[in-house]
């Protein structure tokens, strides 16, 4: 018997070792992906910032009392204001298209599913750019606006708060438009008429029995819309102005900018603890296992 | 063919992009990391052609994540275009290797000026590229009076249309030299004035930007800008009411050297292409283009016998008098940390 043959007749006697074995690519993948770049952003982030911009070996927690010091509380604040905007909106949205595509799509679903993705084959930061070209003074809405006379100067529109929550609402509609389509889509429309039959009104069918079972759509569309929102640097970058920057601009800047690896590092690491306690929070008050 | 494996990564970083050719076999190769839209427009492939070569090119926008890469030293670039001031704290980390100019022979052809410049004396590790200057660009449609000073980014009247480089020895070094220092000052106290200074403009801004600008102001988004000569021309071809000036005060120069990380795998290769930017025809053609001045004497007196309206510009290639009132962006080492300190609390809006 060779040693291959030995081997695989071990392994296949020892459930436990299969089982192991079977588990073994996601152990890989989760430290290889997760944990190795965790760890060492949280190693590099507990160091000062030594001379010439190195990082120095003595440990320290200062970077950790610099992120809470109150200069960089309007930063926080401010990034999860545009988050939240952002999800509240892209639910707004997404919610109607969802339902309509779900509800009534019939033959077409597909068609509007490709409607809803074909703007995502371009590039993120190219459509943030677009956004310029309709926004400016001298833009579409701008010269539409002028040309009926509703307004006589243009309006600022770029460069403010509203176009950073635009562009990341934008930027995030599909991830919250898909999962609120798959949980419609999936839903028994007999519910719905069995409902409507026992003498319920359309809008009583839609919050008692719609709506309810579509919770996983929204809890899943909103995470996915909310967390990548609260990194995002590019929206901030593009379409902001000097009193716009958000937490992804600043963690940027400490690293690219400022070559202080330590600190941003350190806000990294406070921003995707912040994130998991709040994500925590969240599927627990909703329950994560409906999704 | 094994040098196109080693050089896969980068092969693959540089798909996009203009003037890159796509054919491979049995070349040779040079990775280029560069600004981006910073070439003229037949600089590579005339060097791809010539010297059957197939060149890998890769872009930047900022100097600071030229920086970060080459610190890290992953990057397997041949060749790099570094502005003065980063080519300092390379040279001093030790990030590059010697150019060795006797094997560069167009090296004669450099202006005096440029042939043992303070960044670098007796060009050691790089060979200028372009340069130019620190400008104020203005929309004369919309701005009426006349604009002389940097004091001009201040004027309330414009509020909305007015932005600052998104660079801190340029926003900050301009500052400075309006209030009567030095750019590269770190005295604490002037640092705070500047600030002040600064802080009292934020409310006036639009944004802070290195980039987006040559387009804010070709669409009239922007009618009074900090920029970079070159940008600035590039911004008046599309619009004529864009104009630009020198300020009074003074401004900042920087020269755009090309220079050698260590760990290039083709140094040979990026010699060569600093012997073929440096012939006449070749920088005559880079500088027209992108609209920036050329360190070369040679590619200068070829421009002025086809545009003579471009040597003679005062702003491109200023006089003797002006050019003193010029000043070099220094190493200020790790006095920079207070600069950070600063610029972050500008763009924050804290005094």
């Amino acid at each position: 018997m060779t040693i291959i043959n030995k081997i695989v007749k071990k392994v296949s006697d020892n459930q436990s070792l299969q089982a192991a074995l079977m588990l073994l690519p996601l152990a890989v993948i989760l430290v290889v992906f997760l944990i190795t770049p965790m760890f060492s952003v949280f190693e590099k982030s507990v160091h000062p910032l030594g001379a010439d911009f190195s990082i120095e070996k003595t440990f320290t927690w200062a970077n950790y009392q610099k992120v809470f010091s109150s200069k960089y509380l309007p930063v926080f604040l401010r990034t999860i204001t545009f988050a939240l905007l952002t999800t509240i909106f892209c639910f707004a949205l997404g919610y109607p298209l969802a339902y309509y595509v779900a509800m009534y799509g019939g033959k077409r679903k597909n068609i509007y599913l490709l409607l809803i993705m074909l703007p995502f084959w371009t590039s993120y930061l190219i459509r943030a750019y677009a956004w310029i070209v309709i926004l400016r003074s001298e833009g579409i809405v701008n010269s539409l606006l002028m040309n009926m006379h509703l307004i006589h100067e243009p309006i600022r529109f770029l460069n403010t708060p509203f176009a950073v929550v635009l562009g990341l609402t934008y930027g995030f509609l599909p991830f919250m438009t898909l999962p609120l389509y798959v949980a419609l889509e999936k839903l028994d429309k007999r519910l719905i008429e069995a409902s409507l039959d026992l003498g319920a009104s359309p809008v009583n069918a839609f919050f008692k029995i719609v709506f309810p079972l579509s919770l996983p759509g929204v809890i899943a569309g909103s995470l996915l819309t909310f967390i990548p929102a609260v990194g995002d640097f590019v929206a901030a970058d593009i379409l902001g102005g000097p009193d716009t920057m958000m937490m992804g601009n600043l963690i940027q800047s400490q690293y690219l900018e400022y070559f202080d690896w330590p600190f941003g590092s350190a806000l990294s690491f406070i921003l995707m603890s912040l994130m998991l306690i709040a994500i925590f929070t969240y599927t627990r008050a909703v329950g994560v296992e409906k999704i | 063919m094994k040098a196109l494996i080693g050089s896969g990564a980068v092969v693959s970083l540089a798909a996009l992009g203009s003037g890159c050719s796509g054919s491979t076999a049995g070349k040779n190769i040079l990775n280029f990391y560069n600004y981006s839209d910073y070439i003229g427009k037949e600089t590579i492939p005339r060097f791809e052609k010539d010297y059957n070569f197939r060149v890998n090119c890769d872009y930047y926008s900022k100097q600071d994540i030229l920086y970060a890469k080459i610190k890290i030293g992953v990057t397997g670039y041949d060749l790099i275009v570094a502005t003065d001031l980063i080519l300092r704290r390379f040279i001093r980390q030790n990030l590059l290797i010697p150019v060795e100019k006797e094997k560069i022979p167009n090296v004669a052809n450099l202006m005096s000026r440029f042939s043992s410049p303070p960044y670098d004396p007796g060009l050691k590790y790089s060979i200028p590229y372009l340069w130019g200057s620190t400008v104020i660009a203005f929309n004369k449609k919309y701005v009426t009076e006349p604009v002389s000073s940097w004091k001009d980014l201040w004027n309330p009247k414009y509020k909305g249309k007015i932005s600052m480089l998104d660079e801190k020895r340029e926003a900050i070094g301009a500052t400075l030299i309006m209030l009567g220092y030095n750019p590269n000052s770190t005295d604490k106290k002037e640092l705070r004035e500047a600030q002040m200074k600064l802080l009292e403009q934020r409310p006036l801004l639009k944004k802070y930007t290195a980039d987006t600008y040559i387009d804010e102001l070709a669409s009239n988004e922007l009618w009074l800008a900090q920029g970079w000569s070159g940008d600035v021309i590039q911004a008046m071809r599309e619009n004529p009411d864009i104009d630009y000036i020198i300020p009074e005060e003074g401004s900042i120069i920087w020269v755009d050297c090309m220079a050698i990380p260590t760990g290039s795998p083709h140094p040979d290769s990026a010699r060569l292409f600093m012997d073929y930017i440096l012939k006449p025809e070749v920088g005559a053609e880079l500088a027209t283009h992108v609209g920036y001045a050329t360190p070369n004497k040679a590619a200068f007196d070829y421009i002025g016998k086809t545009k003579p309206e471009i040597v003679n510009d005062k702003r491109i290639y200023p006089p003797e008098k002006t050019l003193d009132r010029l000043y070099f962006n220094t190493d200020i080492g790790d006095e920079e940390k207070y600069w950070n300190k600063i610029w972050e609390d500008i763009k924050l809006g804290k005094s």
